[in-house]
């Protein structure tokens, strides 16, 4: 160990560095060659190819409704994201503006929620989906997704955080409270709102063990369920490119999304301090 | 990570007493957190003294589900492979991230590049990436396999993740690999806020990259380092994805953590109970680890080191 630090300290920091982005980036790179190699048997798959062909993305068209997957994940991730900014954000001003009586019992609950594990409520939450009629529906995953204690939490500290100034003038102009929060403080709030709701979007789109378990009709399934049925249905032989090909497609959306907002996402986290 | 909300909070106006607005505001958040996860929470805890398989009526077991739990050898060979995946992922996660946040905080040049690049796997699907270290690992015409007997290294193909000897390290690599990119961007938070002359002082004076990271930001880190790597405790305690789409928690069990083995016994086996009690001991876990998080952080609050 003592020599390894030792071998280490020699090393220039940048290529440590790049070495780390080099094994980052290998399982994208492995991903995106593979998808684009010709299915054969004969021989095993490389980093570089013979040759490139794109009738793998050709041939997930055919074995799976892809586009029907790609639907419900966006429907899922877009309404998830909408209501837990939604809720989380007024529920956070609420906290951190509007009087309450007995604040601290209702700021406790919200707090508590963080330190419950997912798994416990698992089994009790599938029956309650059960019983409302809700399993093998989108709801089943929705619902539950906008409610996030973490979220409220961090609205309630941001608003806390801002001066009360212009919401004190809005008021005294006679701006209802729901006026002077969706006019004023809410448009303020914009950076922290980009952030949590690439955020929810992002957790929503990869969520795997609940929908796993509220969604068994196959219409219904989302990219990453169809994507481990996929995987599931070759017995024998892998077909690797085919699956790289559609594992290709799942991860597409979100690698544009993190191009477009990863500045925003990056800043945005190490700022706030979000855990989870 | 959690600062305490700086000062009271201020009521806005004296017209707000008279409609309630408040709960309008925190009315749908409210019925979520008791609907979603109090109610769950509680009849999870009810139903781990049940004996019941979802069907028919469930029957009073009392502390039956605990006492047959801390006899049974599957529930211990699992808390022992998930204290094994637990350290490891925690160490590596940890490690990892301090070693690149030091580097990447004392870089000219790309410090967006490498924060960009070390964070990507955190933002990708977890199904898609288990696919490719699948192929990684893969017995026949894997990667790792062809570099390896490429290499000399080994003479025959191994089976990565039907070993049970390495199925929990593949399983740690692809945990480690696509969490270290979050850690390492908490701790360079931390780093980005302590004053950048101290970095210029000792650059001047000609200290090395090691002298500067042991000397003057290390110290400074561990505050942070202690709640980080508490945070990548607890949620390594809950890891699910890459186990079950990796190995389905063989081969022999070795890779069946708690999250797996709660899973398999309500929604496989649907013994409700023993699930639920299950579930409860990985819980009073979870919550002891965020409480001393909790503690040790309000007695940094109070020392007055934030």
């Amino acid at each position: 160990m003592n020599q390894f630090i030792h071998s280490l300290r020699k090393l220039p920091q940048p290529a440590i560095l790049i070495g780390f982005v080099l094994l980052t980036l290998l399982p994208f790179w492995a991903m995106l060659v593979l998808a684009f190699s010709p299915f054969d048997l004969s021989q095993p798959l490389s980093l570089l190819p013979p040759h490139w062909t794109a009738e793998n993305f050709q041939l997930v068209h055919q074995t799976i409704p892809l586009a029907v997957y790609a639907c419900n994940s966006f429907a899922i991730a877009i309404l998830t994201t909408l209501g837990s900014v939604y809720v989380s954000a007024t529920a956070g001003y609420a906290l951190a503006r509007l009087p309450f009586r007995y604040k601290a019992l209702w700021q406790g609950l919200v707090w508590l929620t963080l330190m419950i594990p997912p798994q416990v409520n698992i089994v009790p939450l599938f029956i309650l989906m059960k019983q409302a009629h809700l399993l093998n529906t989108h709801w089943a995953i929705i619902l539950p997704a906008c409610i996030s204690g973490v979220m409220v939490v961090l609205y309630q500290q941001w608003f806390t955080s801002q001066p009360v100034a212009l919401e004190e003038s809005a008021q005294l102009e006679g701006a209802s409270v729901w006026q002077t929060f969706w006019h004023i403080c809410f448009p303020l709030s914009q950076g922290l709102t980009i952030t949590l709701g690439l955020l929810a979007f992002i957790n929503a789109w990869n969520g795997f063990l609940w929908p796993l378990i509220v969604l068994q009709e196959d219409k219904l399934k989302t990219l990453p369920l169809a994507l481990a049925m996929l995987k599931e249905s070759f017995r024998d032989a892998t077909n690797w490119p085919l699956l790289m090909a559609a594992a290709c497609l799942s991860v597409l959306p979100i690698i544009l999304l993190y191009a477009v907002g990863q500045k925003l996402l990056i800043n945005g986290l190490s700022q706030g301090g979000i855990k989870e | 990570m959690m600062n305490a909300t700086n000062g009271m909070p201020r009521g806005v106006s004296p017209t707000t007493e008279r409609f309630p607005w408040q709960w309008v505001f925190f009315a749908p958040a409210l019925v979520g957190f008791l609907v979603f996860n109090y109610l769950p929470t509680i009849a999870s805890f009810a139903l781990s003294f049940f004996h019941w398989n979802l069907l028919d009526v469930p029957q009073f077991l009392g502390g039956q589900n605990y006492e047959r739990l801390l006899q049974s050898n599957a529930f211990w060979q699992a808390c022992v492979s998930t204290l094994q995946f637990v350290s490891l992922s925690s160490v590596l996660e940890l490690g990892l991230a301090i070693l690149l946040a030091l580097l990447v905080h004392q870089q000219t040049r790309g410090k967006a590049f490498f924060k960009a690049c070390y964070f990507l796997p955190y933002v990708t699907p977890m199904v898609a990436v288990s696919l490719v270290f699948g192929w990684l690992y893969h017995p026949d015409g894997g990667l790792l396999n062809q570099v390896l007997l490429g290499l000399g290294i080994i003479q025959h193909p191994v089976a990565w993740l039907a070993n049970p000897q390495t199925s929990l390290l593949a399983v740690v690599s692809l945990e480690v690999w696509k969490t270290v990119g979050y850690n390492f961007l908490l701790i360079t938070a931390t780093l980005e806020s302590l004053p950048a002359e101290w970095i210029e002082a000792a650059t001047l004076e000609g200290a090395s990259t090691w002298q500067k990271s042991t000397q003057i930001l290390l110290p400074n880190l561990l505050p942070t380092i202690t709640t980080v790597g508490l945070l990548t405790v607890i949620h390594t305690l809950q890891a699910f994805d890459a186990v079950y789409l990796l190995t389905q928690g063989g081969p022999q069990n070795a890779t069946a953590v708690l999250v797996y083995w709660i899973y398999k016994n309500a929604l496989q086996f649907f013994k409700v109970g023993e699930a639920s009690a299950m579930a409860y001991c990985l819980c009073v876990l979870i919550v002891g680890v965020s409480l001393l998080k909790w503690w040790l952080e309000k007695r940094r609050l109070k020392e007055g080191r934030v």
